[in-house]
């Protein structure tokens, strides 16, 4: 059985939007000055958060686009909310001149020099959740919808804890890995839809269903692709639960067509990672970079899983006799360093 | 050679101890005089201080042994140690002395990588119980 952790290991560094992660602080912090420096939302209790899958630190390389939740504490149930985003984009104009772009319930601010976006929603209190707009018509009323985008990340930061690598160590979390997996595997293997969201909240149902408890990257990557599979199967019809909303669906723009399709597609991957898991080493290696393809998005697109270095693109093993491995034992006594 | 995934450990353990000393083990293997770093692992030192780390014989072994154990790849095992300099300072000659006397104990050279403030490594070999020229270091 391979379970090439590091080269695993190596795979996720390869998906990490580490550079957009720096460039997506720095463009939140610059919106989030812009609201809070204006008199009127600060009357209303602006209190920006970064949502998405950014905020709950899902994302993978590339980011295009941050959501941040302006969530204005204060505002009653006759806050109209034509009006406000109106005012909203006002004041993010002033600040951002030629870089603002009117959504339908939303204000998108360009960062041409980070080449992403940050997507401002506008949120009112609603017991203990919030409220969007929905869509806003052109007399600036709306319907709204309830939320609850810090669920999601509070589900996720739980998930991280329940399921680890290793029982004493706190710090290998694999359910935020393996999201990060899943949402990879959806671009190489699903066109389009559904999208990223919809297969985080997959993976998450895939966890709390069959609860695994695996020692390797690959055991539970494997093991919750075909759950997701299962689960994907009966969503066409039944709809898919959202976690943090009781009886409440997750909405999708895919139609009954792409989540068949994409049920066929991930039924595949997911024979395609049990194939893997039971390979050789090298073998094993080729199928995981067939389930996990190229980076995405990027100026050049780089295989995610690495081919280990004793093996051939083929899946053989390399003849490699100049190498000699590191030593199975540390020097002896204590090493000394200031 | 450098992989990055060594590079971020390093990176991520200093980070994480500063103001104090981090340290660990390199590992990867000798492809003839190459020494490969692929991977590295932090072995905390329960007395490290803003100048020492100390690699402790029995927390270091129980670190290879469990590093070996997961990393899924036939040719790791040790080849040097790392640490941090939580001052901009490059490596001290306690430093080369350590990693001289721990080359002693295989025909093969040793690195010793030292993190200093800022991210910039400095990096130092020993074979045999002589300091060596490291010739090359690409990612």
């Amino acid at each position: 059985m391979a379970t090439l952790a590091t080269h695993f290991k190596t795979a996720l560094s390869n998906i990490e939007p580490t550079e957009d992660a720096k460039n997506a602080q720095s463009a939140h912090a610059e919106v989030t000055a812009a609201l809070e420096a204006d008199d009127l939302l600060v009357k209303l209790g602006v209190d920006p958060l970064l949502i998405g899958s950014y905020g709950r630190h899902v994302s993978i390389r590339r980011v295009k686009d941050v959501d941040v939740f302006a969530r204005l504490s204060k505002a009653g149930k006759d806050l109209r909310p034509g009006k406000i985003l109106d005012h909203v984009e006002a004041v993010l104009e002033a600040a951002f001149p030629g870089r603002i772009t009117r959504q339908h319930r939303s204000v998108m601010v360009d960062f041409p020099d980070y080449d992403l976006s940050v997507d401002v929603v506008i949120a009112r209190p609603c017991g203990d959740h919030w409220e969007i707009p929905e869509k806003i018509e052109d007399d600036g009323n709306a319907r709204w919808v309830e939320t609850n985008p810090t669920k999601m990340a509070e589900l996720t930061t739980q998930s991280n804890k329940d399921y680890l690598l290793y029982d004493d160590d706190p710090g290998s979390g694999v359910y935020v890995p393996v999201v990060k997996l899943v949402r990879q595997i959806r671009r190489v293997w699903v066109d389009d839809q559904p999208g990223g969201y919809f297969f985080e909240v997959l993976t998450y149902h895939a966890f709390s269903n069959v609860n695994p408890n695996e020692t390797t990257y690959a055991g539970y990557l494997t093991v919750v692709l075909r759950e997701i599979a299962d689960l994907l199967a009966d969503v066409a019809d039944e709809g898919l639960d959202d976690p943090t909303l009781e009886g409440k669906k997750i909405k999708t723009k895919a139609t009954a067509e792409q989540l068949v399709a994409a049920a066929d597609r991930i039924a595949e991957a997911a024979t395609l990672a049990e194939d893997a898991l039971d390979a050789e080493d090298c073998p094993a290696a080729v199928k995981w970079r067939e389930l996990l393809g190229t980076t995405k998005n990027t100026t050049t697109e780089d295989y995610v899983f690495p081919l280990p270095e004793y093996c051939n693109a083929d899946g053989t093993r390399k003849q490699a006799s100049a190498v000699t491995r590191g030593a199975s034992t540390v020097p002896a006594g204590s090493g000394r360093y200031a | 050679m450098i992989h990055s995934d060594a590079r971020q450990t390093i990176n991520q353990a200093a980070g994480r101890a500063a103001p104090l000393e981090a340290g660990g083990l390199l590992l990867g293997w000798w492809d003839s005089d190459r020494v490969i770093v692929r991977s590295a692992v932090e072995v905390v030192d329960p007395a490290a201080s803003g100048t020492s780390w100390i690699r402790r014989e029995n927390l270091a072994q129980e670190a290879l042994d469990r590093a070996i154990a997961t990393a899924g790849h036939p040719w790791m095992g040790y080849v040097g140690d790392w640490h941090s300099h939580p001052a901009p300072c490059e490596a001290s000659a306690q430093d080369l002395k350590s990693i001289r006397s721990a080359s002693r104990a295989y025909p093969q050279p040793l690195l010793l990588i030292v993190h200093r403030s800022g991210g910039v490594l400095d990096i130092r070999a020993a074979r045999r119980g002589r300091s060596q020229t490291v010739l090359e270091v690409s990612a």
